[in-house]
């Protein structure tokens, strides 16, 4: 059907059914001559307020699917196509899940303004007095470069009247959209009344996220547009980076992979060789913030292998299986301490020893970081 | 016994699968389509029939015809159907139903005047312009047949 939509056919439409041009053999000619000779082109008992073949200018239409009914099914018939224009038409008025759902992500609120201001609390700009939840997003806002488009999108976001009048002509209950204009008409004409008429079904449908969008964004309405652009660009990006801090969002809704990066560092082995370690970064989830792990592919003497997300080796840490701040603030120090301090040359401890040994097998070489 | 039997057997035929002929509307309007022929195609058609084949083809290498994939059935626009019947009508002889291409409805007249008896298997394999050439070539020697023979 989205093939006949989109083609640069002539459609008919009568009675709230849609008219294709009749396809002819010399049977199926021979057939409408017969019928129309006879007097009842093809009336249908069920439905005899309609034809199923009319003619127009010589030419035959023939009837094939009823308007309202493409309408009301086109989910199940084009659920790929009926869901592009469902976000489209969510997008227009910002009502896609992650703009609004982020504002009342209380994990997300967690990470902006207790975890953050922890792991970033050394900058000039930020003393060690706990800052108000709008002195963080101003610091956020000055050290992240927003693109303009989240600043566009932030004042369309504040703007409550089209809402506002959506949900009026939905309680009002005024006719959704009118129905298709009768007669011959170009596919692409009706393909933009089907486009129209889908949007407008969406948020009949979607009137109950409509109406918490809109008190939603009520609350937010003394906020400034700054920080509802800081907000809109995490929904959309998924995720922020400020002084090696950082997190991203995960495919669960609302939870997030919270990383701290340690910069280069020096370990130092039996022999006292240094041994140069690059960049990683420790990261908790919120999904299970049990042991910190190190997202890159990475070696070192307290992780098993040489590859990504590999969990550290450390002793046990006391803290209880919740995602609070504290908690996740601690497993990340935790693990940054045992990858920066952990490791005894004496003692050799961990999973591998910098320096070779005759005792073990070994599995994974430090030699290139050596220096 | 001679009934029953004979019903069997009846049954028998009715059950055995019927190949399906070719048919010339199916074939034209495939070819309408695929080419986008029109009325201008329908002139030239009407132009063919008097003066087209007044000179006569040069020899040339023998033309099999090229493979085709047609529909079985074929279901034409208004605007298609109407060009194919035009054609149809105007042909008007057996061996259009097969002509692959354009060229060959052009022909295909021409080749019923020269012999209305051309067999199937040649129609389907060679170019109708080839089987021209072959008829033309058979008509002239009886001319000169006649010729040598008259004095």
């Amino acid at each position: 059907m989205r093939r006949l939509l989109d083609s640069e056919l002539e459609l008919f439409v009568e009675s709230d059914f849609i008219y294709l041009p009749l396809l002819l053999d010399p049977s199926i000619e021979k057939e409408t001559q017969s019928l129309f000779q006879s007097g009842s082109p093809g009336k249908n008992t069920a439905q005899p307020e309609s034809k199923t073949i009319i003619k127009h200018n010589t030419r035959h239409f023939v009837k094939t699917i009823k308007v309202h009914s493409l309408l009301d099914s086109y989910k199940a018939i084009n659920a790929h196509h009926y869901n592009r224009l469902r976000d489209d038409c969510l997008r227009k008025y910002r009502l896609t899940q992650g703009a609004d759902g982020i504002f009342v992500d209380e994990t997300l609120k967690k990470i902006l303004f207790l975890i953050l201001p922890h792991f970033v609390r050394n900058n000039k700009n930020l003393r060690r007095r706990k800052l108000a939840e709008e002195e963080v997003l101003d610091f956020i806002a000055e050290r992240i470069d927003i693109p303009q488009k989240y600043h566009e999108d932030a004042l369309a976001f504040l703007d409550l009247e089209p809402l506002h009048e959506i949900l009026r002509g939905l309680e009002d209950r005024k006719p959704v959209l009118k129905p298709p204009g009768e007669g011959l008409q170009p596919a692409s004409k009706l393909r933009a009344w089907f486009h129209e008429a889908i949007q407008a079904k969406v948020l009949a449908d979607e009137r109950y996220r409509v109406k918490k969008a809109l008190q939603v964004r009520q609350q937010l309405s003394r906020e400034k547009p700054e920080h509802i652009a800081i907000f809109l660009y995490i929904a959309d990006m998924g995720s922020i980076e400020i002084d090696g801090f950082g997190f991203s969002r995960m495919k669960f809704p609302k939870e997030y992979l919270i990383y701290k990066r340690t910069g280069e560092y020096v370990l130092r082995d039996y022999y006292g060789r240094s041994y140069l370690f690059p960049d990683c970064r420790v990261a908790v989830s919120t999904y299970t913030p049990s042991r910190p792990f190190v997202v890159e592919k990475y070696k070192h003497p307290f992780l098993r292998g040489y590859q990504a997300n590999q969990e550290i080796c450390m002793k046990a840490i006391e803290v209880a299986n919740e995602p609070t701040a504290s908690n996740i603030i601690r497993i990340l120090e935790e693990g940054i301490t045992a990858l920066l301090y952990g490791y005894d040359a004496r003692r050799r401890n961990g999973y591998h020893s910098l320096d070779k040994t005759f005792v073990y097998i070994p599995t994974i070489a430090f030699e290139e970081y050596r220096i | 016994m001679d009934l029953l039997n004979d019903i069997k057997q009846k049954r028998a035929r009715q059950r055995q699968k019927q190949p399906i002929k070719r048919d010339a509307f199916n074939q034209v309007s495939w070819i309408v389509r695929h080419h986008g022929l029109d009325e201008n195609f329908l002139k030239i058609l009407d132009r063919a029939a008097n003066d087209l084949f007044e000179d006569d083809y040069k020899p040339a290498r023998v033309r099999m015809k090229a493979r085709m994939r047609s529909p079985l059935f074929s279901l034409a626009t208004h605007e298609e159907y109407s060009y194919t019947m035009s054609i149809i009508s105007k042909v008007d002889n057996p061996y259009l139903k097969h002509a692959n291409s354009p060229e060959e409805i052009l022909l295909c007249r021409h080749l019923y005047q020269l012999n209305p008896a051309v067999p199937e298997e040649r129609l389907m394999r060679f170019h109708f312009e080839t089987l021209v050439l072959h008829e033309r070539s058979k008509v002239n020697a009886d001319e000169l047949d006649g010729k040598v023979l008259d004095p």
